[in-house]
């Protein structure tokens, strides 16, 4: 059977209804103009356009974390793959699937410093898990085929394929590409049945064991394996920013987070533990602190689908390389279900007596506060996605997640301007959950632009802004470890450093006005300055048929606690300033 | 201690960019480095010396076989210094 002609552009949207997509993000240019004309006809898929690239390949991310399906996104050439490269980093570093296809001058001009042309395999090698200059049509029912597989398969990642202009053209009759064969890529499968044997001995034997679970558990979609074995062997978790919603909060053996801004307890659980298990975490920096003191009472073990992972940065007495998922299981059957009395009520206990709080007294708007009642106007039943830094934090306290794929966070990365896009992407896949994004004064004002795409598609995201004037998280450095010298993270126009040369004028306090500037996207704006006005405002903002932003005014100075400064180990926990 | 690494990989533009920027990436320097054809036109071999901490660089091996683009890494160091024993 011969294939008919088709050209490279029909091959990419070939392969992208092959592959499953339903919805793609991107934004055109001259490079892509002939994808973009075969997209025009594809009526079976969604098409988004995002008003930057950055936008675009968040969304992709979004939709990607709240569905566990690979997020498309589609770029042109040079600037447009260059402003991809945030979000693709960010994909990177937190393991999600993606296919971003950008388009490329054509072959003949790659080199010559054409207009709109970059080196985009070269930049963004070391933040993808694979990518593809296509150099014939031919080979692209093939390419198209193995990204997808690659991205979706093993521990996940961002795959790009970079398509020149004159390939997109080519005439090809290479037929659709139905099984992937890469020599130099087999994914774990299975596991070795004696490395289960041995943790399963050791966490019988262990009094003091303790589950540390990361972002593996969302992405091999592992939580009732992992909540059926923590409470058939009474074993405490505590989970990474990666892993909230692997496991109830609600529950009982739920330590919550542990690390930097993690809970007293989780953290001295870490230190007293004798048996640490960690299922689909890294040992990120983040979370252990001063490396050689983390655990120091622990034999470790360590299940991962990535064997790279495995004595990455700590050593490992029980390596388990394996899907989560089939360890897990396998796990339930092997482990004996017994009590552990002693270590359960002292970690209780811990917890009662160090409970994450904040001043529930004072008449000012908290953002802790105001997190805490999303939680509770929300019934606990909003997807939470969260910007970057103090309010992130504060996130992971004052809310607690039940299932996965209910916050969605940039985790490795860290990007400031991820949570508004990656909303978008969320709330594309489920138009009737409660999306909520969780962000700062400072970070909202990098992908605002974005909020249009919610208005135009009737995407009702409410968005939070936690306004307290400052690049809150730095600003707390520099109060805790710089003296209060506070460079360059003042937002609002008074109250800056000398070089900030901002003459103390009539202008409002806060600038941008945040809800003008949603009015002026087409949604809702609404402000709060009062306490007493923060549960009638989610009432509102949460029963609104229309995108809503609402700014909370909150205090200025308020810290994240516990913290561990960092380089220091877990147990050097900072709980006030006091 | 030097590290002898030799690998098997796809015969493609972009593949010695990716592993050389790899080890790179990482700070370490690549002192020795031979690439040649195999009796499978499709695959090249690779064969370098790069010095550097034992624990960082079975980490280096690691994430090379990682890569998409390589089929065999082959450390090399021990068998040759129990070659030298012999000798």
């Amino acid at each position: 059977m011969t294939t008919k002609s088709r050209t490279g552009a029909d091959c990419v949207i070939e392969g992208l209804r092959q592959a499953g997509t339903e919805i793609i993000f991107g934004l055109p240019g001259g490079a892509v103009l002939d994808m973009f004309s075969k997209l025009y006809h594809a009526e079976d898929m969604e098409f988004v356009l995002a008003r930057h690239e950055q936008g675009a390949t968040h969304m992709a991310d979004g939709y990607a974390r709240a569905t566990g399906k690979v997020g498309v996104c589609l770029v042109t050439s040079g600037p447009g793959a260059t402003n991809a490269v945030t979000g693709l980093a960010t994909a990177y570093m937190d393991g999600i699937p993606m296919v971003c296809i950008s388009g490329q001058v054509p072959s003949h001009m790659i080199g010559n410093d054409a207009f709109q042309e970059a080196d985009t395999t070269g930049i963004t090698r070391a933040v993808t898990k694979h990518n593809y200059l296509v150099h014939s049509a031919d080979d692209l029912p093939r390419i198209i085929a193995e990204a997808f597989h690659v991205a979706s398969t093993g521990k996940p990642g961002p795959v790009l394929i970079d398509i020149p202009k004159d390939v997109q053209r080519a005439e090809t009759t290479a037929p659709a590409c139905t099984t992937v064969n890469l020599a130099g890529y087999r994914p774990v499968s299975g596991f070795i049945p004696d490395q289960v044997k041995d943790l399963a001995a050791a966490i019988n034997a262990a009094e003091r064991p303790l589950l540390y679970t990361g972002g593996g558990i969302i992405a091999g979609n592992a939580a009732v394996e992992l909540t059926a074995l923590a409470r058939k062997a009474n074993l405490p978790v505590t989970t990474t920013l990666m892993g909230l919603g692997g496991f109830p909060e609600t529950d009982s053996l739920a330590l919550r987070m542990l690390g930097m801004h993690g809970t007293v307890t989780a953290n001295r659980a870490v230190g007293e533990c004798d048996l640490l298990i960690s299922v689909g975490a890294r040992f990120d920096d983040r979370v252990t602190g001063k490396i050689s003191e983390f655990a120091p009472k622990a034999k470790k073990a360590h299940i991962d689908i990535d064997p790279t992972s495995i004595d990455k940065s700590v050593p490992v007495d029980y390596p388990v390389v394996g899907h989560v998922k089939d360890v897990l299981a396998a796990l339930i059957d092997q482990v004996e279900a017994r009590e552990r009395r002693a270590w359960n009520d002292h970690l209780d206990e811990l917890q009662a007596q160090f409970p994450l709080a904040y001043d529930e007294s004072t008449d000012e708007v908290l953002p802790q506060y105001v997190i805490e009642m999303v939680y509770k106007v929300s019934g606990g039943e909003a997807l939470i996605v969260t910007d970057v830094g103090q309010h992130q934090m504060w996130a992971t306290h004052f809310f607690k997640y039940t299932r996965p794929r209910t916050f969605l966070s940039s985790g490795g990365l860290g990007t400031m301007g991820y949570g508004l896009p990656a909303a978008i992407g969320a709330q594309a896949a489920f138009p009737e959950k409660n999306v909520v994004v969780l962000a700062g004064d400072g970070g909202i004002q990098m992908c605002f632009q974005e909020l249009v795409v919610a208005v135009e598609h009737g995407w009702n995201v409410n968005v939070m802004i936690l306004n307290n004037g400052h690049l809150g998280m730095v600003r707390q450095w520099q109060e805790m470890f710089y003296d209060k010298e506070y460079s360059a993270t003042v937002l609002k126009q008074r109250g800056r450093p000398a070089n900030e040369k901002i003459p103390d004028s009539s202008r409002r306090e806060f600038l941008p006005d945040f809800v003008k500037m949603a009015e002026a996207y087409g949604a809702v704006g609404l402000r709060v300055t009062k306490k007493e006005d923060v549960v009638p405002t989610l009432e509102k903002a949460f029963s609104t048929k229309a995108p809503v932003v609402v700014e909370y005014i909150v205090k200025e100075e308020e810290n994240v606690y516990p913290m561990v400064p960092p380089g220091a180990s877990l147990d050097e926990m900072i709980c006030s300033m006091a | 201690m030097k590290h002898f690494i030799t690998l098997l990989v796809e015969n493609q533009p972009g593949v010695l960019a990716r592993i050389v920027g790899l080890i790179s990436g990482r700070g370490y320097n690549i002192e020795t480095l031979n690439v040649g054809p195999t009796d499978d036109p499709t695959l090249s071999r690779m064969t370098m010396t790069v010095p550097g901490d034992d624990h960082v660089l079975e980490q280096v091996t690691k994430q090379l076989y990682k890569l998409v683009d390589v089929i065999e890494v082959t450390d090399l160091t021990a068998r040759r210094e129990d070659a030298q024993e012999r000798d």
